[in-house]
């Protein structure tokens, strides 16, 4: 009996450690059972849901999907389950991740399993009928470093989050600014293609708000340039009280950069002894050139239409060959004509921010009319447009659904959503410019985020493979979209689904006692903007460590005042980015602009 | 943990002895300096102390649309609403996806099945080996025993993170097998202390359990334990009181499976899927994650406090 | 409660004496209790050993042999030599070294706090009845979690509508606020706050208790003696006390050197893109550094070998501390 006892203790460590041995692989016969994992948000988790047990019940008896929905601290967890013992059979990846794992070779190769008909054809999955940009940016080689158009497929892409101006109406109406709504094409007569323009006389009945004898008049059809974004944003940038109201807020400079062919990174073919590697491309100063003319240019072996906007390739090749007879012909017809460098845009976007007359490079100083984007969380982001202390904000989609409705229009705040602004030219009727015949305005740009669907690599059998994508396309497919369109308010992934997000029914906001109904203003840019939003810098390469360096100096000393652009271009942390850059696998970005 | 013992060496428990002594010399010479200094300095520190948690109240009592529209601390809103508190409970984002079950309280049950039965057994085995260690005689015991407080010095926490492989091959990541099989097995700072106390009680009490015919495991049970209740449970408030906190060892092995979440990372993952909504929800949610172990803490206040005092237990 | 342990202790005694007549067992049978004994006592006294073999020798040993090796993912069965090169790696890495500056910034945070638990005490010490709620009350932020405690000072560090902000321009005008949670300096700041605010109500409690059990008669033999207060408070109290403090130091370094929660929630959980925990990373500990390299991020040329590398760096200075402790504290430390 006390022997027992005594016994009882090991016997109990034993025990203990059972569970160790209890862990085996998964059934491969009858039914299989897979696991999803995925984010998951108040609007998205229900429907998500659904979708799977539809999936399941049209599936029963083979395969059963088990969904994940995940909260915070997601991208840890993906790292760490990627690497491990148990791997889920589908997953969600964020583009900032997808790279990274993709290069890590823990996704699987998705072409294999997709057919000729789910690649070109229009069924009711069809990547050919998403949008290219999204697509695209989940195309990638992972053994030679090249991706976009053609490259194999690691990801079907699930949701996107374009970004919008956003705007504050009802303080516009308060400082005396018309807010009109019409289509480029349809601004004849006395009335202007301009995001914002002041008349002397009224252009159109509806304009009837005068400020100093003037109609200043806001149009939300009409990309801004960055003149009138200045200007416009000058009129709500003072003191009220002690509080400093601002006109205008951006994090980003896509918007800046990208109209006009820069981005901060680009390839260099002779840097890394002749190997080739990106670099830090922000402090660029070549012109950028759009071409103008039916015949578009050649240079080179490349062939650029009429419109299009210069590409980093480009604007090296008419620097190299400046002087060749052709070259040489399109700059002085101006077939290319000039536009301002990746640097100008990159000072310009730095001037928003930083204070009245305070030196940003050169003779460039601080306009003041933007907060400074170092002081904010993305809480503080949002909030400083529902507190009405910046009158436009450019921010992503969901911020829209999420938050301003739930407080503007609560608090009985009227605003809208209008087209990022561009780089647009006027003459001096007030009219586009035009050379060539061709307008001169820069690309429209923005970015959108987005997530996909992925195979890990590890997933343990071919079997479970097939049957994951299998999944995917049901889940991704569009009538399992249009359903998640409806339930969530999202833009849809399919350019052929416009008429869901079109028809949405209005959202119901519960306000405490009462409820109101909203609906998602301006769905026309919206749309426009999922067709040219394109990625943004963190899915050129695996990972961000290249952005710490410069961005803490650029944060500040640059935003303090403390240095000039000139300085921080040529600050050592700055110039160790490239050091960094140097590292990484991926070799070509894909950017669809 | 080595000072344990000295502590305990020496005997008396520490806080026992404050209030004899109390009244007596000290008290008469002091200063109106003194005294004026020493009001500044809990009034500071009292303040210091309320000021955040009259922060989390306030927020958690004002209307989302008004901390939306101002861009300033709100000391008081113009409307008070318990609208963040309902939320709490009524919003589908605080309800997990498979099980349905309202995340905070899921989190709570969570944290009382992993940590309670650590928490017990652990002490019991402790305890257990304590005994064995105090009471009786065995093949090897003293080399056992220096091998047992060696491990004591070894800083075994620094290698949590990397200890993620074994758990990963055995299978036990993404379960809760990692957070409760090894507490288990107790701990030798646990069982150092515990000893240390058993040597107290007197040889006389075993000696009749003995002629009673009782095994060493029946004595243990029947005799030790009871004597050593109050240790016991000293030692248990704590271990529940810091596994109610822990955030770093769910958040290593749990990858991610929201129904196995205890409170903690119940709380932060909340907090992270609220943060559209505004700090009032957030808030709320730190207040009634707080209210537990505070709420335990003040009613066995007395008990903790000495349990702190003599075990120099953090 | 411990008082009435005590006074347990010595009701039990009566019954004792009553049993003590039972009649006494043969030989034999005790012979075979004492191998009874022996199995017995082997299996209760080594089940804590057991449990550290199995849960923290062989992880660690598995941890140990991944320094010197590359895997594919968790999987150590794929181990391959690598010539030490996790080694290099990690010596030359910068953010490695700063990681382990910010661990020693958090043991003068506990320092810190350390001090104000000293003072707090020795005036709570003089106190005897309203000392000892105000323990009570200066031991509630112990109690909370880092989680809730984080999330309250971000609130209130916040830019714009924080109350440390407000109350800054409230005194000394607009361009008094401060950017705590984007400004490198600050967000030291920050985190020293959040640290010390946490920290004093433990070593509070253990100082009372140590200043009350000062031996009252070496005051007054030193008050004889002529020594004043200042005097008294060198020679007497502070040696007095110093068993207590330097069981505290130890925690607090202990504490400081292995930071994980504040910084980590802090620092927004390593989500961002860039996962940079502070401005510049300065809200990088060694602890959050190991976990992002060996789980939270994955880089097949890092990964866990170069967290193992870097946990056995941290190991090592533990392990130095905990030997300095077990060491030293006879030597310096006055037990009364």
């Amino acid at each position: 009996m006390k022997r027992t006892k005594g016994l009882l203790a090991l016997g109990l460590c034993a025990a203990m450690l059972l569970p160790a041995a209890a862990c085996g692989g998964g059934d491969e016969q009858g039914q299989i059972e897979l696991v999803f994992w995925t984010t998951a948000d108040t609007v998205n988790s229900a429907v998500n849901q659904k979708i799977v047990n539809d999936f399941n019940e049209a599936h029963k008896g083979t395969v059963k999907v088990n969904y994940v929905g995940q909260g915070a601290g997601y991208s840890n967890n993906l790292s760490s389950t990627l690497q491990g013992s148990r791997v889920p059979d589908i997953l969600q990846i964020g583009e900032k991740y997808f790279k990274g794992y993709a290069f890590q070779n823990m996704l699987t190769d998705l072409t294999p399993y997709l057919s000729e008909e789910d690649i070109t054809g229009h069924g009711d999955f069809s990547l050919a009928d998403m949008y290219p940009s999204m697509v695209n940016r989940y195309r990638l080689d992972v053994t030679t470093g090249a991706g976009g158009i053609g490259k194999p497929i690691m990801g079907i892409p699930d949701s996107v989050a374009t970004t919008h101006l956003y705007y504050n109406k009802s303080w516009f109406k308060r400082e005396s600014i018309n807010v009109i709504s019409v289509d480029e094409e349809n601004c004849t007569g006395n009335l202007k293609p301009h995001g914002y323009y002041v008349y002397d006389t009224a252009p159109t009945a509806d304009v009837t708000l005068q400020r100093d004898g003037k109609y200043h008049v806001f149009n939300d059809r009409v990309p801004m340039n960055w003149e009138e974004l200045r200007t416009l944003s000058e009129i709500f940038t003072k003191k009220e009280g002690d509080v400093q109201k601002y006109g205008f807020m951006n994090e980003w400079w896509f918007s800046h950069g990208w109209s006009v062919g820069g981005d901060c990174l680009e390839w260099s073919g002779e840097m890394n002894d002749g190997k080739g590697q990106f670099f830090f491309a922000l402090g660029n100063d070549d012109p950028g050139y759009l071409v103008t003319g039916a015949e578009g240019v050649t240079l080179g072996d490349r062939v650029y239409a009429e419109g299009d906007v210069l590409d980093y390739e480009g604007k090296q090749y008419v620097k190299a060959h400046k002087t060749d007879a052709d070259v040489a012909g399109y700059l002085a017809n101006e077939r290319l004509y000039e536009l301002p460098s990746t640097r100008d845009a990159f000072t310009e976007f730095c001037q928003l921010s930083q204070g009245k007359g305070k030196t940003v490079d050169g003779d460039a100083v601080g306009y003041g009319i933007s907060p400074s984007p170092t002081t904010l969380s993305q809480l503080g982001k949002t909030k400083y447009f529902t507190a009405q202390n910046v009158a436009m904000l450019v921010d992503e989609y969901n911020s829209m659904r999420s938050t301003f409705f739930a407080t503007l229009n609560v608090n009985e705040v009227e605003w809208g959503v209008a087209p990022l602004y561009q780089w647009r030219a006027y003459d001096e009727n007030g009219d586009v410019l035009e050379k060539n015949g061709t307008p001169v305005v820069g690309k429209e740009a923005g970015h959108s985020l987005t997530n996909c669907l992925a195979v890990p690599r590890r997933v343990k059998s071919e079997k479970r493979k097939q049957l994951a994508v299998e999944f995917i396309k049901y889940f991704e497919g569009k009538t399992a979209r249009a359903e998640y369109v409806s339930a969530t308010n999202c833009v849809p992934i399919y350019t052929t689904l416009s008429d869901v997000f079109n028809n949405l029914e209005p959202i119901t906001i519960n306000a405490g006692k009462k409820e109101i109904q909203a609906s998602i203003p301006n769905k026309d840019v919206i749309l426009r903007a999922m067709a040219y939003s394109t990625p943004g810098d963190w899915s050129y390469v695996e990972n961000g460590n290249w952005i710490a360096g410069w961005s803490a100096v650029l944060n500040t000393n640059v935003r303090d005042g403390a240095m000039t652009l000139s300085q921080f271009f040529e600050d050592a942390k700055v110039l160790e980015t490239n050091t960094t850059l140097k590292g990484y696998k991926a070799k070509e970005k894909y950017t669809g602009r | 943990m080595t000072d344990n013992m000295k502590k305990s060496d020496a005997g008396q428990p520490a806080v026992l002895s404050v209030r004899k002594r109390n009244g007596s010399g000290k008290l008469k010479d002091k200063s109106v300096a003194f005294t004026v200094i020493s009001a500044v300095w809990i009034s500071l520190f009292l303040l210091a102390l309320a000021v955040p948690f009259y922060v989390i109240i306030i927020t958690s009592l004002t209307p989302y649309a008004e901390i939306m529209s101002n861009m300033k601390f709100i000391w008081w809103p113009e409307t008070l609403t318990g609208i963040a508190y309902k939320e709490v409970f009524t919003n589908p984002l605080a309800y997990t996806l498979q099980s349905h079950s309202l995340k905070i309280l899921l989190g709570f049950g969570n944290t009382l099945w992993q940590v309670i039965p650590t928490a017990v057994v652990g002490l019991l085995v402790s305890g257990l080996s304590a005994y064995a260690f105090s009471r009786m005689n065995f093949w090897g015991k003293n080399i056992l025993f220096y091998v047992t407080i060696a491990t004591m010095l070894i800083p075994g926490a620094c290698l949590g993170v990397v200890g993620y492989l074994m758990y990963d091959k055995i299978g036990w990541t993404g379960t809760a097998l990692p957070l409760i099989i090894p507490g288990l097995f107790g701990s030798a700072g646990t069982m150092f202390f515990l000893r240390q106390f058993y040597t107290g009680v007197p040889k006389e009490l075993f000696e009749a359990g003995k002629l009673d015919g009782m095994g060493h495991f029946r004595m243990y049970i029947q005799i030790m334990l009871p004597l050593t209740v109050p240790a016991f449970l000293a030692q248990f408030i704590f271990s529940f009181v810091n596994g109610y906190n822990n955030y770093a060892s769910p958040l290593l092995y749990l990858n991610g499976i929201e129904e196995l979440y205890p409170m903690q990372l119940a709380m932060s993952n909340l907090q992270k899927q609220f943060s559209g909504m505004g700090s009032p929800v957030i808030c709320a949610f730190a207040l009634i994650g707080l209210l537990p172990p505070i709420t335990i803490f003040l009613v066995c206040q007395k008990f903790f406090i000495q349990g702190v005092a003599v075990t120099g237990l953090k | 409660m411990r008082e009435n342990t005590i006074a347990a202790l010595d009701e039990e005694r009566v019954p004792i004496e009553e049993t003590a007549q039972k009649p006494i067992k043969p030989e034999k049978a005790k012979k075979r209790l004492n191998q009874l004994e022996n199995i017995q006592g082997l299996c209760f006294a080594c089940i804590p050993l057991v449990g550290f073999c199995f849960f923290t020798l062989i992880p660690a040993l598995i941890a140990f042999s991944a320094q010197f090796t590359t895997m594919d993912g968790f999987d150590f069965t794929t181990m391959a030599w690598n010539n030490f090169a996790s080694f290099g790696t990690v010596l030359s890495d910068p953010l490695f070294w700063q990681s382990f500056g910010t661990d020693l910034f958090f043991v003068a945070s506990q320092f810190a706090s350390l001090v104000i638990a000293l003072i707090t005490a020795a005036i709570l010490a003089q106190l005897p009845k309203a000392g000892r709620i105000f323990t009570v009350i200066f031991f509630i932020p112990q109690i909370c979690s880092s989680v809730a405690i984080t999330l309250m000072w971000q609130n209130m560090f916040d830019y714009d509508y924080g109350i440390i902000n407000s109350i800054l321009v409230n005194l000394f005008g607009a361009d008094a606020k401060v950017n705590w949670l984007n400004d490198g300096g600050a967000y030291l700041a920050v985190m020293f706050f959040i640290t010390v605010w946490q920290g004093p109500g433990y070593g509070i409690l253990m100082y009372k208790a140590a200043f009350t059990n000062v031996n009252e008669s070496l005051y007054e033999a030193a008050r004889l003696d002529g020594a004043n207060r200042f005097q008294q408070l060198t020679h007497i109290t502070l040696p007095a006390i110093s068993p207590t403090t330097f069981f505290l130091v130890i925690s607090g370094i202990n504490a400081g050197m292995q930071s994980f929660d504040i910084p980590y929630i802090l620092g927004g959980r390593g989500e961002s893109w860039t996962s940079e925990f502070g401005p510049g990373n300065i809200g990088l500990t060694t602890s959050i550094y190991i976990y992002q390299t060996g789980i939270a991020t994955y880089d097949p040329t890092r990964g866990m070998p170069i967290a193992a590398v870097m946990s056995y760096g941290l190991f090592a200075v533990m392990l130095i501390v905990s030997i300095v402790n077990f060491k030293l504290q006879d030597k310096w430390v006055s037990y009364d």
